[in-house]
């Protein structure tokens, strides 16, 4: 658990945090989020002691963290920040292992952890242990970052806007990624970020911050239900309703889908459905290659790119929807890691859980 | 050209005017017909393309152009100095250079841009040397002005050698140890940035021979005042106030690099270390050192190959060093003497140039090496 208590950071004259109390539990996503300036960066550094607190209290499991050497304190918090900071003279896999080579763990235990932990970011160690960091993409060098931090197993994350560089695409994958390793890692995460989205998709909590203090610390739910005050309200901005559909996981909406192999699609008939179910068709290896459409002679296949139009359990609602109206189709099939539809969301669905709110 | 410009010199002595041969005028048989097809090989191999095969072929013809134009200019010496003239020396003119150079030029244009193993390479580059020193070895070359000229020298070059060496390694340590820590310094304090740039400089446009020169006056009145550093040989001449001007010299690519492969280091990499909890001197170790030493050695290297011509000048201050040669050529109007004084720096300068780049490939992590190279 962190916990702050009346924690104050003055810089000269300026006062960065003011006064600022909340605690994380065990195990909780808390996203710290804001305007610039309003001190969320300065608060999540004062947690390992990349700056000091000018007064008031941090403590990690009911221990102070001014009273611990920082050196130690930060070997045992998980750091990323949204620059990334791999050293490029070295490799993804002693990238990775840099902590626990400064806790001096030997190097046959190092590497196979290194690649204990590209499995588990979804790299192949064969591929990727020996590549260098100029020769990854945007994305994979945040993912290794992320593995680096993870890589002593802290029981304290600190994300410091982890994914604001990425792009937009990359991004969903990235928080997609996070909500399954957070899932089977259950770490306390303080996460920085000035995505509303973003917050509302990963937060367990969310405190939103300005001019240094704490103005809403709440479940996303209900700041978008119930904003505070007109800060909050402007800064949740009029399409709360459809914001409010991030904080919802697919997996929750998921209907049968019908599906039928790309060799029967020309002798398929209708058996009685509704005229405006959505079929899918999958290839050789199950995996989705279109869908049927209805034409005056019959149906035909329409190819569809799976990246595309294809959502997975961790994906939000927000997506499912965005992808519906990109793509014009009635459903969003949800996709396995091999690409076979498990079952589709539909339209009434996000309709209905969108009346609920309102 | 390298077949119509006279090829080789006569002199009947040490100081007397040249008297220029023409490569059909040496009395030579066969020889210069062997320069001839050669020249005739290169000049249809430009004509004709690129590919593997041409490349291997112009590597082989520019090869042999250095070693027939070497081959003449022996053959002509033989023929040229004889019992009749026991003062007389020959020395290699427009033609024979141009051909060398010819030679180099085709080989090294073809090797460039070659995919070969570079060990194969650097025994290419090498050979024409090394072919050069084998003539030199087996007197062959006796005849020659520039031979001459070191033979009546030989214990004088040696020491002269080493004295050159000595300076110039001294001066660079020197320039290491004072100006590694100074761009340290400079990037570290933001206020001593440009004081410390505006010294080393101004020091760089200062004209070699006017540094050594404003050594001697003050050196010369410490030397006096205090005798202890006479005593350990520090004068207003010789190999203080050279060592001095050299160091001061061979600072600013130290500085200037050792400035710079500090503040290449992205700030991303530096939060990171220290995030991660690198005590400073993991941090020196893991991130500091691995990404600037490299950057650093090359300012060394600068530093060298600088420090190696500028020593010919300390000669003139009584510093010794193989500029002893060079002005004593000019002394005496002796060209041989000034280029046989000026050859072995070059090869000096261009040797320990290569050895710099390959210890710098080596202390190059592979993660860097693609914006190095």
């Amino acid at each position: 658990m962190i916990e702050f208590s009346c924690v104050t950071k003055h810089y000269g004259d300026i006062t960065a945090v003011d006064s600022v109390s909340f605690s994380v539990e065990d195990g909780q996503v808390c996203v710290l989020i804001g305007p610039s300036g309003c001190g969320k960066t300065t608060t999540l550094k004062m947690v390992n002691r990349m700056l000091d607190a000018s007064s008031g209290e941090i403590s990690i499991n009911g221990r102070n963290v001014s009273e611990l050497a920082a050196e130690q304190l930060r070997r045992g918090i998980g750091y990323v920040i949204q620059s990334v900071g791999l050293l490029p003279h070295m490799n993804v896999r002693d990238n990775i292992a840099i902590v626990q080579r400064l806790k001096r763990v030997d190097r046959r235990q190092r590497y196979r952890r290194a690649d204990d932990l590209l499995e588990l970011i979804g790299l192949d160690p064969e591929q990727y242990r020996l590549k260098h960091p100029h020769e990854l993409s945007g994305g994979e060098a945040q993912r290794i970052g992320v593995a680096r931090a993870l890589a002593a197993d802290p029981p304290i994350l600190l994300m410091d806007e982890p994914f604001g560089a990425v792009d937009p695409l990359n991004r969903e994958v990235l928080q997609t990624e996070f909500l399954r390793l957070q899932r089977a890692l259950k770490k306390t995460v303080l996460f920085v970020t000035h995505d509303l989205d973003e917050a509302i998709r990963l937060g367990d909590t969310i405190i939103l911050m300005k001019d240094g203090q704490i103005v809403q610390h709440d479940s996303p739910e209900r700041i978008l239900a119930a904003p505070r005050n007109q800060f909050v309200r402007d800064f949740v901005g009029a399409d709360r309703a459809l914001k409010r559909l991030s904080c919802f996981p697919v997996e929750g909406y998921i209907r049968e889908a019908q599906q039928i192999a790309d060799q029967d699609a020309a002798s398929f008939s209708n058996g009685g459905r509704g005229p405006d179910s959505v079929v899918w068709v999958y290839g050789a290896d199950r995996a989705l290659v279109g869908m049927l459409q209805r034409s005056p002679s019959g149906y035909k296949v329409i190819t569809l790119k799976p990246e595309e139009v294809g959502v997975v359990p961790l994906s939000s609602m927000k997506e499912a929807l965005s992808r519906l109206l990109g793509q014009g189709i009635r459903a969003v099939p949800v996709l396995d890691q091999r690409n076979c539809v498990v079952g589709e969301i539909r339209l009434p669905d996000i309709e209905e859980l969108n009346q609920a709110a309102l | 050209m390298a077949l119509l410009l006279p090829f080789i010199e006569f002199k009947p002595n040490r100081v007397a005017e040249g008297d220029p041969f023409h490569l059909w005028h040496l009395g030579l048989t066969w020889e210069p017909w062997l320069l001839a097809a050669i020249v005739t090989a290169a000049l249809l191999l430009a004509l004709s393309g690129e590919g593997p095969r041409v490349r291997a072929a112009k590597v082989a013809v520019g090869s042999a152009l250095f070693a027939a134009a070497l081959l003449v200019a022996l053959r002509a010496g033989a023929i040229l100095v004889t019992e009749a003239t026991p003062f007389g020396r020959v020395g290699p003119i427009g033609g024979f250079w141009i051909s060398a150079l010819a030679s180099f030029l085709i080989v090294e244009g073809s090797l460039r841009t070659a995919s070969w193993n570079p060990m194969i390479k650097g025994a290419i580059r090498v050979l024409p040397l090394a072919i050069a020193a084998g003539a030199l070895a087996s007197g062959a070359l006796d005849s020659f002005a520039m031979v001459q000229e070191y033979i009546n020298r030989a214990d004088r070059f040696s020491q002269e050698l080493t004295t050159h060496l000595r300076l110039a390694a001294f001066a660079v340590m020197a320039a290491v140890v004072i100006g590694v820590p100074l761009g340290i310094v400079a990037w570290k304090r933001r206020l001593l940035e440009r004081p410390v740039f505006t010294l080393v400089n101004t020091i760089q446009t200062v004209p070699s021979l006017a540094l050594f020169g404003l050594m001697i006056a003050p050196l010369a009145l410490l030397s006096r005042q205090f005798p202890l550093l006479r005593a350990i040989g520090v004068q207003g001449i010789g190999a203080a106030p050279a060592l001095i001007a050299l160091t001061l010299y061979a600072l600013l690519p130290i500085v200037r690099n050792t400035y710079t492969s500090l503040s290449v280091i992205p700030n991303a990499v530096i939060e990171a270390g220290n995030g991660m909890g690198m005590s400073r001197r993991q941090l020196l170790r893991f991130v500091e050192a691995p990404l600037s030493v490299p950057i650093i050695l090359s300012g060394i290297r600068t530093s060298v190959v600088q420090a190696i011509g500028n020593t010919t000048v300390a000669a003139l201050i009584g510093a010794g060093g193989l500029g002893v040669f060079v002005f004593q050529g000019l002394g005496q109007a002796a060209p041989d003497l000034i280029v046989m004084g000026v050859i072995p720096i070059i090869l000096l300068a261009v040797l320990i140039d290569r050895g710099m780049a390959l210890l710098i490939g080596l202390v190059t992590p592979p993660g860097l090496r693609k914006d190095t190279l």
